[in-house]
C-alpha cells in the first residue's frame, strides 16, 4: 500500500483537529484569575495539592479559578508589565525577595483590613514576612509556604564516615575532604551571578553574622569589613587550598550543582528546603538527603537564617478582590498548611502546624525540618531587603567569583562588588 | 602537475579526511538530538545517573505521556498552527504583490525601497522587542495571537519579497503581455498567468515561513502572557521549574515539537533548499 503526500498532510490536519479538542473549555459565571508557577493539572504532589485547594475553593464559593501558569522567574516582571497594561490577575504568587519592588511600585492592594477581620488567634498563628510590608507597616502579601537556605547533605555518606552534620565551616571542610573521592566532590555551592542565589543566601548571612552592614542607610553598598574578608578568605581556600569544591562547580548555575548532587557527584550542597523533596525523589536508591542550617565561621555565631517564601497578593485593579482574599484565606489556613507540610514537605506558615507532631514525621523527620523551624525562630535574619535584590545578588556573586578565581586581593574584590552594586541599583 | 595526476581520484588519505570531517559535522549536529531523544525515554531517576546512560533500559514513554498528551501541549500546538498559517497567508500575500511590483514596474525609489527592506532583515529581533511590546500594549493587542501574526508577518515580508523576486524574474514578462493582449487586466494577468507558474516559489516561501515561525521563541515569549495564548516553543520553556529543570518531559516535548518540522522537511526538502537559494541566484 502506498501513502501519498496528500494523505499524510490530511492525516496531520486531522490529528491537529483532535488535539485541538481539549483546548475548548467551558466558561463559568464568576471566574477569578490566579497567576501561579505551579500547574494544578501537572504531576507531583505539589500540583495535586494546588488542585485540591482550588477545587475546595470553587466548591465553597461557587466560583471558578482560572490558573495562568507563568514561569516562576517571570511572574514578578510580568506583573509589573501587566499593571501598566491594565490586565492584572485577581491573585498572584510573588516570591518574597521581589516583594520590595512591588511595594515600591504600588502594584498591590494592602491586605490589612482583611487581616484585621481575622481572630487574634489566627493573626498570631500566621507567619508574616518583613519584606511583604511597606515602611508604614502595611501588609501587601501573605506567604503560603516558607523556605530556608542551608546545607543539603548526604546523611547516608556522613553516617558511613562516622560524621555528624557540620556546624562550623571548618567542620564542613573536614567532612568534605573525608567524603571526597575520584567520583565525588566534597561540597558544591553555585555562585553563578545570574542563576544562583548562593551569594545572597549563603555568603551574605555569613557576612552579617560577623558584623558586616551590607547596605548603608542611603541604600548604597557597605560590603567591606573584617567579617567579609574572613568569609571570602574561607571561600578562596575552599576552592584553592583544601580543594573540596572545584572552581567549575562554583561557577555553575544552581540547577546544575543540584543535578551533581542528584547524580551522586557532590556529597553536600547549598540549597533550599523547598528542593529537598525533588532532590530526594530524583536521587539513586540508597541516597538519604538531609538538611541543616549553614555552618558558620565560629560556632558561637550561628548564621542568621533568611526566611523566604512564595506569597499570595491581590494586585491593584483586580476585578474580584474580595473573592481573591477568600482564596488567600483558605490557602493560608492551618488545615491547608498542615496538608502541604505533611504531604509535600513545605515549611508551614502556621505556627501551630510547625509544632504538630505529624509535621515531624516521615520525610520531614529525615530532612530535619522541625529543627529548621526552631533554628529560624532562634536566628532570624534581620535585613531590610532592597528594591532590587537581583542587583545585590549579582554584585555579591561577582565579588565571590573574583575571590575564588584568585583574581587579585580580597579588598579589591570587595571594592569591585560595592562599585557593581552601586551602579546596578541605579 | 601532469594530466595523469589530475585525472587521478582522491587519495585514501584525502578520502579519510573528507569522511572524518563529514562524520564530525554529522555528530555535532545529531548528538544533541540523540541525547535529547535518549533523555526523553529515561525514567526520572535515570536522567542524572553518573556515568550517563546512552540507551535507556527499559525505555519509558512516561515523559511523552506527561508532556505531549497533556491538554496544554495540545493547546500550544493549535496556537502555533493558527499563528503559522495566519502568518503564512498574510506575509506571503503581501510579499507576493510587493515582489511582483518591484520586478515588473520601474518607479522612483525602487532600489532604495528594496535596500531598506534588505536592511530590516539585518536588524536582530532583540533590538526591537521592547518597542514591539510597548506598541502591542498601547494598541490593546498584547497577549493575543493577532499580535504575533502581525509581528511575524512584518518580520518575514522583506525576506519573502527578496525570495519571490527571484522566482518572478525567472518568469518571462511576455506571458503576462500576451494575456493582456487577450483581454486580461494587469492584475488578472498576474493572477491567471504568473501565479500558477510561481507555485514552486510559493511553496518555498511557505516552508520558510513555517520553519521560522514554528521555531521562534523571543517574540512569542515577549508578546504573550496567558497559558491560552502560548506557542509551542514558549510552552517548552515552562519545564524549567522552580525546583529544577524537568529534563524528561522537556526533552519529550522538544522532540515532539521537532517532529512536524522534520516531517515537513522530509516531504518538501527540495522546496526548502530552493527557498534558501532561489532568491540568491536569481534576484
Amino acid at each position: 500500500m502506498t501513502v501519498s503526500r496528500r494523505r499524510v498532510l490530511a492525516g496531520s490536519a486531522a490529528a491537529g483537529a483532535i488535539l485541538a479538542a481539549p483546548a475548548i473549555v467551558s466558561a463559568q459565571a464568576t471566574t477569578i484569575e490566579l497567576w501561579t508557577f505551579l500547574d494544578p493539572n501537572g504531576r507531583g504532589v505539589r500540583s495535586e495539592l494546588l488542585k485540591e485547594i482550588l477545587t475546595n475553593f470553587e466548591r465553597e464559593h461557587g466560583a471558578s479559578v482560572r490558573a495562568n501558569i507563568i514561569q516562576w522567574t517571570e511572574i514578578s516582571p510580568q506583573l509589573l508589565r501587566a499593571a501598566r497594561a491594565g490586565n492584572v490577575p485577581d491573585v498572584v504568587m510573588l516570591y518574597s525577595p521581589f516583594m520590595a519592588a512591588h511595594v515600591q511600585a504600588g502594584t498591590l492592594l494592602a491586605l490589612d483590613q482583611n487581616i484585621a477581620s481575622w481572630s487574634q488567634a489566627r493573626r498570631d498563628d500566621t507567619v508574616m514576612l518583613p519584606m511583604t510590608k511597606d515602611r508604614k507597616g502595611a501588609t501587601f502579601a501573605l506567604p503560603w509556604e516558607l523556605r530556608v537556605y542551608g546545607l543539603l547533605y548526604r546523611q547516608d555518606l556522613l553516617a558511613q564516615a562516622g560524621l555528624e552534620a557540620p556546624r562550623t565551616l571548618d567542620e564542613m571542610t573536614q567532612a568534605a575532604a573525608k567524603l571526597q573521592n575520584a567520583n565525588m566532590q566534597g561540597v558544591g555551592f553555585s555562585f553563578h551571578p545570574a542563576t544562583s542565589t548562593a551569594a545572597i543566601e549563603f555568603a551574605m548571612p555569613q557576612m552579617i553574622a560577623h558584623g558586616t552592614q551590607v547596605l548603608k542607610d542611603d541604600g548604597s553598598a557597605a560590603f567591606g569589613g573584617p567579617g567579609t574578608e574572613r568569609v571570602l578568605q574561607y571561600l578562596r581556600d575552599l576552592v584553592n587550598k583544601s580543594r573540596v569544591m572545584s572552581l567549575d562547580t562554583a561557577l555553575m548555575p544552581s540547577d546544575d550543582v543540584q543535578n551533581l548532587g542528584i547524580g551522586g557527584k557532590v556529597a553536600m550542597m547549598g540549597n533550599g528546603t523547598h528542593r529537598l523533596t525533588t532532590v530526594q525523589e530524583r536521587s539513586q536508591p540508597g541516597a538519604r538527603w538531609s538538611f541543616t542550617a549553614f555552618p558558620s565561621l565560629d560556632a558561637s555565631k550561628p548564621v542568621p537564617a533568611s526566611l523566604q517564601g512564595w506569597t499570595l497578593a491581590v494586585p491593584r485593579r483586580a476585578r474580584n478582590p474580595q473573592l481573591a482574599w477568600k482564596l488567600i484565606e483558605l490557602w493560608t489556613s492551618p488545615a491547608v498548611q498542615k496538608a502541604q507540610a505533611i504531604r509535600a514537605g513545605y515549611l508551614p506558615t502556621s505556627r501551630q502546624v510547625a509544632k504538630d507532631p505529624e509535621f515531624a514525621s516521615g520525610l520531614n523527620a529525615q530532612f530535619r525540618l522541625p529543627e529548621v523551624v526552631e533554628y529560624v525562630a532562634r536566628n532570624p535574619l534581620n535585613f531590610a531587603w532592597p528594591e532590587n535584590s537581583d542587583a545585590l545578588n549579582e554584585a555579591l556573586g561577582r565579588m565571590v567569583q573574583t575571590v575564588i578565581g584568585n583574581r587579585g586581593s580580597i579588598k579589591d574584590a570587595i571594592a569591585m562588588g560595592e562599585r557593581t552594586y552601586n551602579e546596578l541599583r541605579r | 602537475m601532469t594530466a595523469r595526476n589530475r585525472r587521478r581520484g582522491p587519495s585514501r588519505l584525502e578520502n579519510f579526511l573528507v569522511y572524518a570531517a563529514l562524520a564530525a559535522a554529522l555528530a555535532f549536529a545529531l548528538l544533541p538530538l540523540l541525547w535529547g531523544l535518549s533523555t526523553s525515554l529515561k525514567a526520572q531517576i535515570d536522567v542524572h545517573k553518573m556515568p550517563p546512560v546512552w540507551i535507556p533500559s527499559p525505555p519509558t514513554f512516561a515523559n511523552y505521556a506527561d508532556a505531549v498528551f497533556d491538554v496544554r501541549f495540545g493547546r500550544y500546538l493549535v496556537n502555533t498552527l493558527i499563528v503559522v498559517f495566519a502568518s503564512l497567508v498574510l506575509s506571503t500575500g503581501l510579499a507576493l504583490h510587493a515582489a511582483w511590483a518591484t520586478v515588473r514596474f520601474r518607479f522612483a525609489g525602487r532600489e532604495g525601497i528594496l535596500l531598506v527592506m534588505w536592511a530590516t532583515i539585518m536588524v536582530p529581533g532583540i533590538a526591537v522587542i521592547v518597542p514591539l511590546y510597548m506598541a502591542s500594549v498601547d494598541l490593546g493587542l498584547y497577549d493575543t495571537l493577532a499580535s504575533l501574526v502581525i509581528v511575524y508577518s512584518a518580520w518575514l515580508v522583506p525576506t519573502l519579497v527578496w525570495l519571490l523576486r527571484g522566482f518572478i524574474a525567472a518568469i518571462p514578462y511576455e506571458l503576462e503581455e500576451a494575456a493582456r493582449i487577450d483581454g486580461c487586466s494587469r492584475i488578472g494577468a498576474f493572477w491567471r498567468v504568473t501565479m500558477p507558474l510561481l507555485r514552486p516559489g510559493l511553496l518555498a516561501a511557505g516552508v520558510l515561513v513555517f520553519v521560522m515561525v514554528w521555531n521562534e521563541f523571543l517574540i512569542g515569549y515577549s508578546l504573550t502572557l496567558s497559558d491560552g495564548n502560548r506557542m509551542i516553543q514558549v510552552g517548552i520553556y515552562y519545564f524549567m521549574t522552580e525546583t529544577g529543570v524537568e529534563y524528561g518531559p522537556l526533552t519529550a516535548a522538544a522532540i515532539a515539537s521537532i517532529a512536524p518540522i522534520a516531517v515537513l522537511y522530509a516531504l518538501l526538502q527540495r522546496a526548502f533548499i530552493q527557498g534558501l537559494t532561489g532568491g540568491a541566484v536569481k534576484g
